[in-house]
């Protein structure tokens, strides 16, 4: 679905070593490691921010459809849900399905500031949905949440998927437990600058994933 | 932005009364013509009204305000934002910009008015060179300073041009825009009486400088603080609700924890 090769990315430093990756439609990938290490510059490089590296679309050609999950919310603050959801094409109608979906029913007319922090990552997630993503990229969804807030968020987030199977997949996450209970492969990032290294991991590692998916995965080094 | 509470309603009637009582008090001191007492100047003010002759001046003046500082934020704007967005535009243009932002006023007037004679035209724009530059740099900061993560999110889900422009931009520029419009609509009030004071035969300008040939002062005053209560209601009437409305997104009736 989504291939990447690339030699590195460097900003004053160099971030990010030679990379090489696959992701296939459903897969549910995690993607760990240490602060600061790049991890949100590879999943901006994924999601297409970056002007210099571009990843190759593969399988059917049209463009792929990307739900970005920011670690802010990033809703826009002087429009409403019903109106930030209306940015990416959902008409009111589905704007309150897609509200309901995440808890939050009713709650269209507010404004971003109106919400607590977990409220607006689960506004920002129904944002996602609402573009029907081919690829879900999630950044520390549960990072400022407290415990009962991150579990609920996670069974959320599980639900979807599991109503999405092949929506594929990639969250960035410090916490391995997270990894344990979304994804059925880790990918972690070390080093400086940061390799990729494949690990098995979560619910049957990667060969049970492998031959799920057809997942070839180039990880490692390029 | 206001985090401090609402002062109550008191607040906004001691200075100008104070003021008032003062002027009062000096004008019976002194006796003199050079100073009319406020009731003199009422008077005038009623006996211009009357005539019609205040609404005419007045209308004249509020018309060449009203078309100079309409494109004058129009080209601002525009200016504004391209040299905020783009640095190569930035740095072709920032030395034309100084230029214009250092051009004395009565400069651009005398010399347009030389160049295409004493017309309507070319007093409205040299009004409207005058203000542009202000304008600009306003804006620029403003364009400057939008928040890369919205733009990284509108970049995500593919905002079309108009989307950014209505629901990105403009909401982040409107403060600048509303400090352009504040600090524009009195520095233009105030070259346009200079343009009509110079060149044109009508206007509140053209009335002070008939005014000050008599040395009339209770004419200079009444003419002056019509203006300026006219501008003081286009602000109450006009900028406040317009910015209260669009800061309805600050101040939620309800937070939640």
């Amino acid at each position: 679905m989504l291939e990447l090769t690339f030699e590195g990315k460097s900003y004053q430093q160099s971030v990010l070593g030679p990379i090489s990756l696959r992701i296939h439609r459903g897969d549910r990938i995690c993607l760990l490691g240490p602060s600061g290490v790049g991890k949100t510059t590879l999943l901006n490089i994924l999601a297409g921010l970056d002007t210099e590296i571009r990843a190759t679309t593969t399988g059917p050609s049209r463009e792929l459809r990307i739900g970005y999950l920011f670690q802010e919310p990033r809703l826009l603050p002087w429009r409403t849900l019903y109106q930030n959801l209306a940015l990416v094409g959902a008409n009111r109608e589905r704007a309150a399905h897609l509200l309901g979906q995440v808890g939050l029913a009713g709650s269209g007319h507010r404004y971003p500031d109106q919400l607590s922090l977990g409220m607006a990552r689960r506004a920002a997630l129904a944002r996602c949905l609402a573009v029907q993503p081919d690829l879900l990229l999630l950044d520390e969804p549960f990072a400022s949440l407290d415990p009962e807030r991150a579990s609920e968020l996670q069974g959320l987030i599980t639900r979807l998927l599991d109503q999405s199977p092949s929506m594929a997949m990639v969250c960035v996450t410090h916490d391995e437990r997270d990894a344990q209970a979304l994804a059925s492969q880790s990918w972690w990032l070390e080093g400086s600058p940061a390799r990729l290294r494949v690990a098995g991991a979560g619910r049957g590692a990667a060969a049970e994933a492998d031959s799920r998916s057809g997942l070839t995965l180039l990880g490692r080094r390029a | 932005m206001t985090t401090q509470s609402r002062p109550s309603g008191w607040t906004n009637w001691v200075a100008l009364p104070v003021l008032l009582a003062l002027w009062m008090a000096l004008a019976f001191a002194l006796d003199s013509a050079l100073l009319p007492s406020p009731l003199t100047v009422l008077q005038t003010l009623m006996e211009q009204a009357a005539s019609g002759q205040l609404w005419h001046h007045l209308g004249v003046t509020l018309y060449r305000v009203a078309v100079s500082f309409a494109l004058a934020m129009l080209l601002g704007i525009a200016l504004g934002f391209w040299m905020g967005r783009s640095a190569t535009v930035n740095a072709v243009l920032d030395p034309v910009l100084v230029l214009m932002l250092n051009l004395p006023a009565l400069v651009t007037i005398i010399l347009l008015y030389v160049w295409m004679g004493l017309v309507e035209p070319a007093a409205i724009l040299a009004v409207v060179i005058n203000k542009v530059p202000n304008v600009a740099v306003t804006i620029r900061e403003g364009a400057r300073s939008f928040d890369y993560k919205l733009e990284q999110m509108a970049e995500v889900y593919r905002f079309s041009g108009r989307q950014r422009l209505w629901d990105l931009w403009l909401p982040q520029l409107f403060p600048y825009v509303m400090a352009a419009t504040r600090g524009g609509l009195a520095l233009i009030w105030k070259i346009v009486l200079v343009v009509e004071l110079l060149g044109r035969s009508d206007g509140v300008g053209f009335q002070l400088h008939m005014a000050f040939q008599v040395f009339d002062v209770s004419a200079i005053l009444a003419y002056s603080l019509a203006f300026i209560a006219v501008v003081q209601l286009i602000e109450l009437a006009v900028l406040q609700p317009l910015e209260r409305r669009a800061h309805r997104w600050r101040h939620p009736e309800a937070r939640h924890a």
